[in-house]
């Protein structure tokens, strides 16, 4: 992490890194288990342990990894015995927030993910994308969006297993079958087939793991706002973007007012708006910084959206952005200097490129 | 004559050294991160990699024997050419031969064939060590740099082929080690390189370290 240097005063920031990490992971146990909740009522028992297998090894696996590097790598300690050796592993291990980062991953992984794609994307969520970069705080890209673009990348053609669920995920049938370009009729029509807006917030959607829990997602970006654990600007300018640039493509393709509402609530969006783009560790220092990250990220989702083969588009995207956080860090460093009007004409700018790139590119190759 | 170039030359070295240098110790590619573009390219299978390493191996064996035979005669000034000409007619006879002898070799190599002019482990046992050398221990630095070479290539291509596909193919043969659907795709892909490069690179220079500290503590 680096820090912005500012002249005083300066103020003691009430909340500490474990207070910040505790109360993520409260949200996310919330969230999953609202999300196994939900798959109980609307799609039954064996989806429930499915799914509840696959959060399970994410997080036996995640320690595990954390464990067994800190096994390895003793920085020249000397212990008398073995038993002494694994006891120093707990506390190294409880500062990476293993449990955090395979929680992320397990909810964004579909239900018919193999249990060996769990472990090969874990393994490298932890080790190469946190433990190799000099563990929490020192890693340069999102861990659990490494895991997650590591599974879906090598296990793509694997992860929907026909004993539990057959059939696409309505993002895959979305993507794979218009490349997002709707009617009015094709689309509300695929939306009645989920029974509408409301049961798809509330969970009647099979996709990954973390879906049906869009609406503990909100709850838990309320809650965390509330405690102060991240900024809430991210979130809120992520997808007003996002909202901004499909409403304008909306308007290209004619259809209503659903179209929007549809790309927030489909594939890992939100859930990634909430827990991945706010990762106080690689993503931008100053708010600033943060405005014009949320708003290329949301350029950066809707351009892989719209035209690449891939159905999910966010881990990608926060692993993009996540490359440019050294350089917007830099630029925005001095920004308090500048004044209201010029950060205002700076966001405006990035937001127009935006707008400009994600339509352009997806007009002229539609 | 004889005697007068030999001040010139560099002091007198042992022969085993110079050979056995360039397997490990100073391994061309994983300890001196020379030839990396071709080792990123071409490893992920185990036999084209191993094709690789050779064909860039006689490439050095042919150029330092030309240029340790012909050094005295080449000015200081105009040496860079000289040695690109000669590493280049080597790179076309074998891409030549390969082309005839093993077509197949020849079409899976592509582009990192004719590459080998611009292979910088080549050109710095040309100008580093050949120019300043005569013809026996350049023949064995060639040699010893294509064993470190061929290993190098070697352990890339097998893990990443082991990793990506559960199995190793042996030209006519096919050894399976895990079922296909245990392995990991993304290590036969271009990011897959990177990884296992680096891990390798890693692993060698963190025994490099220990070593070391052992013997200044040692000292």
């Amino acid at each position: 992490m680096r820090f912005a240097y500012k002249p005083s005063p300066h103020i003691k920031a009430r909340v500490s890194t474990k207070d910040i990490l505790n109360t993520v992971l409260i949200a996310l146990i919330f969230v999953t288990a609202w999300s196994l909740v939900a798959q109980f009522i609307n799609f039954g028992t064996d989806y429930v342990l499915r799914s509840a297998l696959i959060i399970a090894v994410a997080c036996v696996v995640a320690i595990l990894t954390n464990v067994v590097f800190y096994l390895v790598k003793t920085d020249g300690q000397k212990f008398s015995s073995f038993v002494e050796r694994l006891k120093s592993t707990v506390p190294k291990t409880k500062k990476g927030a293993p449990l955090i980062t395979a929680l992320i991953l397990a909810l964004s992984l579909p239900v018919g993910t193999p249990i060996y794609a769990v472990i090969i994307a874990t393994i490298f969520a932890e080790f190469f994308a946190k433990l190799l970069f000099g563990g929490f705080g020192g890693n340069v890209f999102n861990p659990a969006a490494v895991g997650l673009v590591v599974g879906g990348i090598t296990f793509g053609s694997q992860v929907i297993l026909p004993d539990v669920y057959a059939g696409a995920t309505p993002l895959a049938t979305i993507s794979g079958l218009y490349g997002w370009r709707l009617t009015d009729a094709t689309g509300l029509g695929f939306i009645a087939g989920y029974g509408g807006f409301i049961p798809m917030l509330f969970g009647a959607v099979r996709g990954s793991i973390g879906d049906p829990a869009r609406v503990a997602v909100l709850i838990a970006l309320v809650f965390m706002i509330y405690k102060r654990v991240l900024d809430w600007v991210v979130p809120a300018v992520y997808i007003a973007t996002v909202v901004a640039i499909t409403g304008l493509f909306s308007l290209y393709l004619g259809v209503g007012i659903w179209y929007p509402t549809l790309h927030v609530l489909s594939g890992g969006l939100l859930f990634g708006a909430v827990f991945m783009a706010t990762d106080p560790v690689t993503t931008p220092v100053n708010r600033q910084g943060r405005i014009l990250f949320a708003i290329f990220l949301a350029m950066v989702t809707l351009v892989i959206r719209f035209n690449s083969s891939h159905t999910e588009s966010m881990a990608f995207s926060i692993l993009i952005m996540n490359m440019f956080v050294p350089l917007i860090d830099r630029k925005t460093a001095n920004i308090t200097k500048e004044s209201t009007t010029m950060k205002a004409v700076g966001v405006c700018i990035a937001f127009v490129i935006a707008i400009s790139v994600t339509l352009g590119l997806t007009i002229t190759l539609g | 004559m004889e005697a007068n170039a030999d001040v010139n030359l560099a002091p007198k070295q042992d022969l085993n050294e110079v050979f056995l240098v360039g397997i490990i110790r100073e391994n061309p590619v994983l300890v001196m991160l020379l030839s990396l573009c071709p080792i990123l390219g071409v490893s992920s299978n185990f036999v084209n990699s191993v094709g690789m390493g050779v064909i860039t191996g006689v490439v050095i064996l042919f150029t330092n024997i030309m240029i340790s035979l012909s050094g005295r005669f080449i000015p200081n000034e105009i040496r860079i050419p000289v040695i690109i000409t000669i590493i280049a007619t080597a790179v076309t006879i074998m891409e030549m031969l390969t082309n005839a002898f093993l077509p197949d070799l020849h079409a899976a190599l592509g582009i990192f064939l004719p590459l080998i002019v611009v292979n910088c482990i080549v050109f710095g046992r040309a100008e580093g060590f050949a120019l300043k050398n005569k013809l026996l221990p350049s023949i064995l630095d060639a040699l010893g740099i294509t064993i470190g070479l061929v290993l190098a290539f070697g352990l890339m291509g097998f893990v990443r082929e082991l990793l990506g596909t559960g199995a190793i193919g042996l030209l006519v043969l096919d050894l399976r080690i895990f079922p296909a659907e245990f392995a990991v795709p993304l290590f036969v892909m271009p990011a897959g390189a990177f990884i296992v490069l680096g891990v390798i690179v890693g692993i060698i220079s963190t025994i490099k370290i220990s070593k070391a500290s052992k013997e200044k503590k040692n000292a």
